[in-house]
């Protein structure tokens, strides 16, 4: 669990500590106060990286050039402290024990971590790239070969796209698109495995979990859509050549890959209310870890889940996200009065915050 | 910086284009050579005019030589018939180093890389090739770096071999190295014994 927090210059916390004795914290505070910045600041210490914004210097709080996190986690009495520090114009440096990461993704995982926010809703309604994202973040964590074989793969696609774009030119040497398919083909062979396996995995927990939120009988699904199902990806890749030299970029390959999710077999989008996609989206979340062989407890973040639900459903939520096995949970809500009633109500110890930065 | 000499001001502004000198340190070498004697600054320049006037690259291996030849091609305890592959000067100074070393050298200038526009054309490939019918049971040590461009272009040269219907042995470097580690940032020990582990080249290239 996480005992101790401490931000500095981070979005509008200009200086904040906070030590917490209980798994649960309540973080409470008008909107705008920083409540949402406190989670992402806990996930940074997790991930290497917001969960909202991609470039780091947008996390500075105006007017300085760093910003730093400080956090312990607790494991059964072993204590581990995590360090984030960015500053203007240097690379980010993560730091464990006091020793800075070579690389950040042999952070990743280390401490695992699930957010779940009311954005969420991108998932579904957005583009591909973001269900992309949803499972390399959520398979990194459980994977330590995965995102290797990901930024291994991301590399040698734009070597190779690179090349297809010379081929316009002056004529792809196949020698050299030979030389990068030899690369291309192993980590897409094995990023497409851990995709399939990771959502046949987690299919089961969503399902049951979905079954307790929403109370309905529809069983919820997910489609892994892959160029890979049909072809392994050296024959996939051979057979797409000739029009990925003309088209002058790699066409097919795991890049392309999409989630799509159902609801009794209909494609969600088609057919659900939006309460049926909010309660997917938290069943997907939660169910992220379901059967980890490791059988590792993320540390759950929850940003803003009581949000437009009425008093018996923000229990019944709260009492199937409590069946869960977590290593410790964050949750926030303007409301400071609902969120405590019903975390005594369920007899839950817990910490409360109150933020009050200036938006 | 204004100084009281533009000839003064011409010496520093020289020694700051190097790499990891600042003007600061720039001025503290130029204030210090012209406490030098005479001979001993002109000793100086003669000896960095010479690096460009009289070095050229080894015809063979594209190490520096003096003559057609470097010392390392034209050694007579050195085993010809062994080339290490590398991609760098530096790289070759890394595992000369070690003194564990006893073969000879290829330097290819780079690596393939498209994204920086850099094609097998441009490196030292095809002479490469065409050392290695002349030797008796030639032996390749690959010494690329472990990262994408070092195996682009050892499975490349690999499959150039294979064209040429070469019947040549190929070993790459132990990886001891981990994987996207500069080779010339390996610290001699890790390097020298990566060289006595040299592993069959073979990995799942043979397709
Ligand atoms: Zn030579």
């Amino acid at each position: 669990m996480l005992t101790r927090l401490q931000l500095l210059h981070y979005r509008n916390h200009q200086s904040a500590g906070y030590s917490f004795d209980n798994q649960t914290v309540l973080i409470n505070g008008p909107n705008g106060s920083g409540k949402t910045n406190l989670l992402d600041a806990i996930y940074f210490c997790c991930m290497c990286r917001s969960y909202f914004l991609r470039q780091d210097q947008l996390l500075v709080q105006h007017g300085h050039d760093f910003f730093r996190l400080d956090a312990s986690f607790d494991n059964q009495g072993q204590t581990d402290e995590v360090s984030v520090k960015v500053v203007s114009g240097r690379k980010k440096e993560v730091l464990l024990n006091g020793v800075a990461y070579e690389k950040l993704a042999d952070h990743i995982g280390q401490f695992p971590v699930i957010m779940i926010t009311p954005d969420d809703t991108r998932l579904i309604q957005q583009y591909a790239d973001e269900r992309r994202r949803f499972l390399d973040l959520t398979i990194s964590q459980v994977d330590r070969e995965y995102l290797f074989d990901l930024q291994q793969y991301q590399k040698v696609l734009a070597q190779r796209n690179a090349l297809l774009k010379q081929a316009w030119q002056r004529g792809a040497d196949k020698e050299v698109l030979d030389s990068l398919d030899k690369q291309l083909w192993p980590a897409a062979g094995r990023i497409w495995q851990a995709r399939r396996n990771f959502t046949e995995r987690i299919v089961p927990g969503i399902q049951a979990i979905y079954a307790r939120l929403s109370g309905n009988r529809e069983v919820p699904g997910i489609d892994y859509q892959s160029d890979l199902n049909h072809a392994d990806a050296a024959e996939l890749h051979a057979r797409t050549r000739q029009e990925d030299l003309a088209a002058g970029r790699t066409q097919a390959g795991v890049h392309r890959d999409d989630l799509l999710f159902t609801l009794d077999g209909e494609p969600l989008k088609q057919v659900a209310s939006q309460g049926q996609i909010k309660s997917l989206l938290i069943a997907l979340k939660l169910a992220a870890f379901h059967g980890d062989p490791d059988g590792r407890k993320p540390l759950l973040l929850l940003d803003d889940i009581f949000e437009k639900l009425d008093r018996k459903r923000m229990e019944a939520l709260f009492s199937v996200i409590s069946e869960g096995s977590w290593g410790g949970m964050f949750l926030t809500d303007a409301d400071s009065s609902r969120s405590q009633d019903i975390l005594r109500n369920q007899q839950v110890l817990f910490d409360r915050v109150v933020t009050n930065n200036p938006d | 910086m204004k100084l009281p000499s533009r000839i003064m001001e011409d010496a520093v502004t020289e020694f700051s284009r190097l790499p990891g000198i600042g003007k600061k340190t720039a001025l503290r070498l130029v204030l210090h050579l012209m406490q030098e004697d005479a001979s001993r600054v002109g000793q100086m320049a003669e000896s960095l005019q010479r690096l460009k006037t009289e070095l050229r690259y080894c015809k063979r291996c594209f190490n520096i030589a003096e003559d057609d030849l470097c010392s390392i091609c034209m050694g007579r305890n050195r085993q010809h018939q062994m080339i290490c592959v590398v991609e760098s000067l530096r790289d070759l100074l890394a595992i000369e180093n070690t003194q564990q070393y006893q073969g000879v050298y290829h330097i290819l200038g780079g690596v393939i890389s498209p994204v920086e526009g850099v094609g097998p054309e441009q490196l030292h490939i095809t002479e490469l090739i065409d050392r290695l019918p002349g030797l008796e049971s030639p032996e390749l040590i690959l010494a690329l770096n472990p990262d994408i461009e070092g195996d682009t272009t050892a499975f490349y040269i690999h499959a150039q071999i294979k064209k040429a219907g070469l019947d040549v042995r190929i070993t790459s470097i132990a990886r001891g190295i981990s994987f996207g580690g500069e080779l010339e940032y390996t610290d001699e020990i890790t390097l020298a014994r990566s060289l006595a582990a040299r592993m069959p080249y073979q990995r799942n290239s043979d397709s």
